[in-house]
């Protein structure tokens, strides 16, 4: 039986820690590993287990809700949502990606990776998130 | 003599639920079925990793608020035996006996779950597991559902009592019977607020050093200590107007003050609460785990240090003008009222008959055969 996923939190981090969450649900919900209609656990638990106040648990699952990823009912929790069709990407989304695209390019860059190994890396990403 | 023997039992019967509690703090009720689970009240974040606080704050609370629960009840049963009969002084001495015990038992409670545990920093990296499980569905409705357990017992105690005591002494069975309520809607209020404090405002807030949640979480606990007094003060007012003959000038006085102490107390705490800085609450500011003292730190109210309830930073002028210095006056205000009645009348005059049975004498211009306690409730029975 596949262990479920585990979200993990670093209170070092310049990201704030309700993108963190956010960003690794999706990552789980795009990969696979959390399967459409499966529950969430509820956000008081989980914002005890991170050790961080629960409305900061309640953004990240507000925002997967509005990007469609979530289905939050009142009384049941959230839940991954149905996306047998993926939507289709808005214009702005995809002007949104190639800014963020352009920013991380231009810092791992500037880190020394070179524009091949950049390629190859997105290429490998692309491929563990096909559904 | 006969009242040194009644003194004696209650404080007795004042003392066994303390006894209880202390015994379940040390190890007793892992005896109890394993399913006897209120709450799911957690240990703080990164505490639980520790091999010294593995889970042993989760028990404690949890003992904590069952022992609560049985404490209660033998308390309440023990008003009912005794009718409310004992002189004033003579309860007050034996609540004052319930009060030291309690603090007693609380700091070696406190010292053998944080006494040998050294603090352990929360990690930087922390995981959750995503899966769910049945207990994420229970648990709102665990913390509902003690509310529901306990306003019931405590109104069918407090009724039973209010039979017995309008068949002792009381005349005005209407005003004894709000006084029940409030009693009953005050002590079973306490959990409940504490546990809902705990479930949604304590492990994010003390130990993680959000201010605003530590604000929100100091105010509730306020807001149930006002609850509780204001309860419980409203009764006691009542049930002394009727049974004792006693002015309640000084309870009534002290209700609306501990109100506004409350309302002035929680004002204070949302702009003096602790910025997030180091441990907002180290273990060497607490003596004997109970008092908490400490400079440094600018908030005034404190949750306590085994998590349950309220304490207050002695280090803060406040602390003494608006808890110590209200409840001394009101202490002092309450014996100068009830000793010299007790003693003149209910001691001397009727040595063997209680304080309720002489005020029933004199309503009725009777003189009633002295008896004692146990022909007494014959008698009604």
């Amino acid at each position: 039986m596949p262990q479920p996923p585990a979200i993990h939190l670093d209170t070092r981090s310049p990201v704030p820690a309700y993108r963190q969450i956010a960003d690794q649900i999706r990552t789980f919900v795009v990969e696979g590993s959390l399967a459409p209609g499966e529950p969430l656990p509820p956000v008081r638990r989980l914002a005890l287990e991170l050790g961080i106040h629960f409305n900061t648990v309640a953004e990240a699952y507000r925002m997967l809700a509005n990007e469609g990823l979530l289905v939050i009912t009142h009384g049941h929790g959230a839940q991954v949502a149905d996306r047998a069709v993926p939507p289709t990407a808005s214009p702005q989304a995809v002007a949104d990606f190639r800014r963020s695209l352009r920013a991380m390019i231009a810092a791992v860059r500037a880190a020394g990776l070179t524009p091949r190994q950049i390629v190859g890396e997105l290429k490998t990403v692309v491929r563990t998130l096909e559904v | 003599m006969y009242h040194v023997v009644e003194l004696m039992l209650d404080a007795v019967l004042n003392v066994i639920p303390l006894i209880v509690i202390g015994a379940g703090m040390h190890g007793l009720p892992r005896w109890l079925p394993g399913g006897m689970t209120f709450f799911s009240v957690r240990v703080p974040a990164g505490f639980a990793d520790s091999a010294a606080g593995r889970g042993v704050m989760h028990r404690f609370r949890r003992r904590v608020t069952i022992l609560t629960a049985i404490m209660i009840s033998v308390l309440t049963g023990a008003l009912i035996w005794s009718g409310h009969s004992l002189p004033m002084g003579a309860t007050a001495a034996a609540i004052a006996v319930q009060c030291i015990g309690a603090f007693a038992l609380l700091a070696a409670a406190t010292r053998e779950t944080h006494g040998s545990v050294a603090p352990v920093p929360a990690p930087a990296v922390r995981s959750a597991n995503l899966s769910t499980t049945a207990a994420d569905k229970r648990s709102t409705f665990q913390a509902l559902a003690y509310f529901g357990i306990a306003l019931p017992v405590a109104m069918i105690l407090f009724a039973a009592a209010f039979v017995a005591h309008t068949h002792v002494a009381s005349d005005r069975p209407v005003l004894w019977l709000v006084a029940a309520f409030a009693g009953a809607v005050g002590m079973a209020t306490q959990p409940i607020t504490t546990q809902l404090a705990l479930r949604y405002w304590a492990r994010s807030s003390d130990w993680n050093r959000d201010p605003v949640a530590s604000a929100r979480f100091r105010a509730v606990l306020g807001l149930q200590h006002a609850l509780v007094c204001a309860g419980g003060v409203v009764g006691w007012v009542v049930i002394l107007t009727i049974g004792n003959d006693v002015k309640p000038a000084v309870f009534a006085l002290w209700a609306p003050a501990l109100a506004l102490g409350t309302l002035a107390t929680n004002s204070w705490l949302r702009r003096h609460v602790s910025t997030g800085q180091g441990d907002p609450m180290p273990d060497d500011r607490w003596t004997w785990g109970l008092f908490y003292y400490n400079p440094d730190d600018p908030a005034l109210v404190v949750p306590h240090r085994y998590g349950i309830s309220l304490s207050l930073n002695h280090a803060r002028l406040a602390t003494w003008l608006f808890a110590h210095l209200p409840a001394l006056l009101a202490l002092l205000g309450v014996l100068a009222t009830v000793a010299p009645r007790t003693n003149d009348r209910a001691n001397h005059d009727h040595p063997n008959q209680s304080r309720a049975r002489v005020d029933q004498e004199e309503r009725h211009g009777t003189v009633l055969k002295p008896v004692v306690r146990g022909q007494l409730r014959g008698d009604e029975g």
